[in-house]
């Protein structure tokens, strides 16, 4: 019986080899992807930090030219943030997150398929800069004006922006997923409180990135558009600013530093618990702390700004915020040393690599509770002790959890056993290299040394200390190598691994490892927070087929859908198979971005094209198999198929998409609003707005969303087309140039922004009206309907808040 | 939804204060206007929000008084430990305006 679903369950679930696993959307070889690739991009961001070290050894040293140093290290920090810390993080919840709570896959299989080619292309295109020659040399965070044409003329930035909002889409893709698959997918009777740490804080990283991204995104489109374009959105000569980028770049900066780090909590709190074989103390606290890091992160981004000229007082908010978020901090902190004190620690190798963390992280938390000081930063700002605490935060906070998770959840991935003396070696190696690089640093700051210099004078006082950050460096760099050799000596001689070879209490043990890709022959039933502590028996129970959805005869991906809170179940989501569409897709999303970076316009507009129409296929072959509506789960159930419902895993991920797509449009009317309050004259003089046209247009389009709720499609398409054509002439006949004046741009970027949803909109009505479900007849079909009128729904009131905009600022404001 | 009810209202304080000193320095008014509006300002702010924290974590209270043994008790707990730190953390980011002039650079 088990053996015979077991068998059923894998040749539904998996990969298929060779060549064709590149059709391949399960969770666990997706997330194996993202871990790999993010990791080789960790040792290629490693090889160019040795180039930085290397440089700076000695006062006077050639070895890297100027140009060549100002590309290592922005290529390190684009390489270490964007290609390797989030997507690695992202692939660790990927693999994770479903087997932790109980779940057969993610909920978008083909949309994390997609993700991580997106991800995959985005680095290759940027890194493919350093092989024609032009490698961005701007720094990671691309400050205009140093990074706008007439200062940097060749296509450095230009790789940079492209490549990064191409990675940007897996980012939010993946997050979108992930935060849905942890509020509907839990197995049932998982409620929020008997969820893994390591999901909370997967849960709350993934809300962080769909309202921290899109400015980032946005700063990068502007960019972008001024560079190729001409449109002045950040240049002070014609009513632009640079600091908005600024603003605009941390705002998604800054969280970004947590939303690295708060999934490294999460591996803490999950490796902890196992080795002091206790649950974790202060379960409650740490939710606490991971929810209002995630909000105080929001109120940060200033910090790095204290030397721009913002008013004192205004800078003492952001220093109070930051100050503040030292207490979440410390009450994680302060929980796992509880967790350790109360229990009776094994000093295995995952544990020595958390202690490894929590020394560095702590002590480079304290250099930033210094540096959210105003008067300090302005003594420490740009020098190496910047360089320091940011490394202590990040290699403490994010590299030494990694690390212990590799070795943690190696043996659940291989089914082999780790090393005892090699793993313990790669920790030393790496933690003295570590401390001995980044130690001396902050004096080396003290005493004056600027950050991003390429070379320096004898007679400072600078040499020993930069002598010994080399040497560290380097040491650092053979524990990494030795880390990598003993991974593989491991996977190659270690010894077979039982189940369970921890002795851990979360579910994703219970699976026989090496993994099967369906993960539960049937979806148990959670009574607790470590439920393979309380039923030991829990494992074979599932594999056997016990619980729901055991049925031996399945022909396809079935997973159950519960309620958010008490995880109730509630209908059947029905997954589709391995397919070749989202890296068809990901390929012609290329095209756009290649286009775009060799200004081969009409490349780019067949690349959208054809991308379009991979989406559109995308979509028909989803979501929709023939009869039967319900299927049985077991013990005597019968759930309906996702496709019959209102709110199906669809609508969810819609409606988190649109929360980013209005973020991406706050920061677009945040950029209006921003340049209103500090261009001397806005609008410019001579420009006024007729109102009459875009006021029609915006009624057709506001009677376009009630026609679409009485399920006239058609009605509703025309209603909208009349309308969008009504404000495009408006825009026509208003003597608006987008490259004069930064008003003129913002305006036209607006409009073009609303249009683009509108056209979206439409396309998707057209496909419903198309499939024929938009009849209220086909109760078995509620899903893409609901899905078009939410996206519909909210494009119209984005419209309506555009033209608040546009034509309500400055008109109605106080002169 | 109730988790993130006392964060946010720390993230709608904070944004409030800041978009208000913002405008206000760019207004012209003459220093010792700006900073009394300014002062008045937040003091009204901060007033709001720490009057919505404190019913926030009494409701929170309240209810996981009322219902002990429920599963949902675990929200509201974690939702008044949240109304704790959300007010400590607006009072302290209000503080400043009392204690230093609104525009000076």
């Amino acid at each position: 019986m088990s053996a015979a679903l077991q068998e059923r369950l894998e040749a539904v679930w998996r990969t298929p080899p060779g060549l064709r696993a590149l059709s391949g959307v399960n969770h666990s070889t997706v997330g194996l992807r993202f871990i790999l690739t993010g990791f080789v991009f960790f040792l290629i961001g490693g090889v160019l930090a040795m180039l930085v070290r290397s440089q700076l050894s000695f006062a006077g040293n050639t070895l890297l030219t100027h140009h060549e140093y100002n590309a290592a290290f922005t290529l390190h920090g684009t390489a270490m943030m964007f290609f390797f810390a989030v997507p690695i993080m992202q692939g660790f919840a990927i693999y994770l997150v479903p087997k932790m709570i109980g779940a057969r896959d993610l909920v978008y299989p083909r949309l994390s398929a997609f993700g991580y080619w997106c991800y995959l292309f985005g680095g290759i295109l940027l890194f493919s800069s350093v092989f024609v020659g032009q490698p961005p040399t701007a720094g990671w965070f691309m400050y205009v004006p140093l990074s706008s044409r007439p200062y940097t003329p060749d296509l450095g930035p230009d790789f940079w922006l492209l490549g990064i909002t191409f990675a940007e889409i897996s980012a939010v893709a993946s997050a979108i997923e992930l935060a849905v698959a942890i509020l509907k997918t839990r197995a049932p009777g998982m409620t929020l409180d008997r969820m893994p740490l390591f999901v909370w804080a997967m849960l709350v990283t993934a809300l962080m990135i769909v309202f921290a991204f899109p400015p980032l995104i946005l700063g990068g489109i502007l960019l972008e558009v001024e560079r190729a374009f001409g449109l002045p959105y950040f240049d002070t000569t014609r009513g632009g600013d640079a600091l908005l980028w600024q603003h605009l770049f941390w705002f998604f900066g800054h969280p970004e530093v947590y939303l690295i780090f708060l999934p490294a909590t999460g591996i803490v709190s999950a490796i902890v618990p196992t080795f002091a074989q206790r649950p974790m103390a202060g379960y409650r606290w740490i939710v606490l702390s991971l929810v209002s890091t995630a909000f105080l992160s929001f109120g940060l981004w200033v910090h790095h700004m204290y030397a721009t000229g913002i008013p004192l007082l205004a800078l003492s908010f952001f220093s109070a915020a930051s100050l503040a978020v030292a207490i979440p901090a410390g009450i994680q902190v302060f929980a796992w040393i509880a967790t350790l004190w109360n229990g009776r620690p094994v000093m295995s190798v995952p544990l020595l690599y958390v202690l490894g963390f929590i020394f560095i992280f702590v002590l480079g938390g304290l250099t930033g509770v210094m540096l959210a000081m105003v008067p300090f930063d302005w003594q420490a700002h740009d020098t190496q002790f910047v360089v320091a605490h940011l490394h202590y935060v990040l290699f403490g906070g994010m590299v030494f959890p990694l690390l212990a998770g590799l070795y943690y959840w190696l043996p659940l991935v291989s089914g082999r056993q780790i090393s005892k003396s090699g793993s313990r070696l790669a920790f030393w190696l790496t933690f003295i290299g570590f401390n001995l690089t980044f130690l001396p640093m902050h004096v080396t700051g003290l005493v004056g040394m600027p950050r991003r210099v390429y070379t320096y004078a004898e007679g400072l006082g600078w040499e020993t200390l930069n002598l010994a950050s080399t040497v560290g460096g380097f040491l650092t760099a053979v524990g990494i190598g030795a880390f990598l050799i003993d991974i593989v000596l491991s996977l190659r001689f270690g010894k077979p691994a039982p189940r369970n070879v921890w002795g851990a209490g979360t579910l994703e043990w219970s699976i026989d490892s090496p993994v099967p890709s369906y993960n539960f022959a049937s979806q148990p039933v959670i009574e607790d927070r470590e439920p393979l502590w309380r039923d030991a028996a829990l494992a074979e129970r599932t594999q056997r087929g016990e619980f729901f959805l055991g049925d031996v005869k399945v022909a396809r991906r079935e997973m159950l859908v519960t309620s958010t809170r008490a995880a109730h179940p509630d209908h059947v989501v029905v997954l589709p198979g391995n397919t070749w569409i989202p890296l068809v897709a990901a390929v012609f999303t290329g095209f756009f971005f290649l286009g775009v970076l060799l200004k081969t316009y009409w490349f780019a507009a067949l690349g959208l094209f054809l991308a379009t129409g991979a989406f559109v296929l995308w979509a028909w072959r989803g979501g929709r198999d023939p009869d039967p509506y319900a299927v049985d789960i077991g013990d005597d159930r019968r759930l309906r198929l996702h496709y019959a419902n209102v709110r199906s895993p669809g609508w969810w991920g819609t409606a988190l998409a649109l929360a980013a797509d209005a973020t991406l449009f706050a920061s677009l009317a945040f950029a209006y609003l921003f340049l209103w309050t500090v261009s001397p004259e806005w609008p410019p003089a001579a420009r006024t707005l007729g109102w009459i046209g875009p006021a029609v247009a915006l009624a057709l389009i506001a009677m376009s969303s009630a026609a679409l709720f009485l399920r006239a499609y058609g009605t509703a398409i025309a209603l909208a087309l009349i309308g969008g054509a009504v404000e495009i002439a408006a825009l026509v006949t208003t003597p608006l140039s987008a490259t004069r004046h930064a008003y003129d741009a913002l305006v036209i970027t607006i409009w073009i922004f609303a249009l683009v949803h509108l056209a979206i909109a439409v396309l998707m009505a057209a496909f419903v009206k198309a499939r024929g479900s938009n009849a209220a007849s086909t109760v078995h079909h509620r899903a893409e309907p609901a899905v078009t009128a939410l996206f519909w729904h909210y494009t119209v009131a984005q419209w309506a808040v555009a033209f608040v905009v546009v034509h309500g600022f400055p008109p109605l404001a106080l002169p | 939804v109730k988790l993130i009810a006392a964060p946010a209202v720390w993230l709608a304080h904070f944004t409030a204060v800041y978009v208000l000193l913002s405008l206000a320095c760019r207004s012209g008014a003459s220093e010792s206007g700006t900073s009394g509006l300014v002062q008045g300002g937040v003091a009204i702010a901060t007033a709001l929000a720490v009057v919505l924290l404190v019913a926030i974590g009494w409701r929170a209270y309240s209810r996981s008084r009322a219902e002990p043994r429920d599963t949902d008790g675990f929200i509201e707990r974690v939702t008044l430990l949240a109304a704790g730190l959300s007010a400590l953390a607006t009072l302290w980011v209000a503080y400043p305006a009392f204690v230093l002039p609104a525009c000076a650079v």
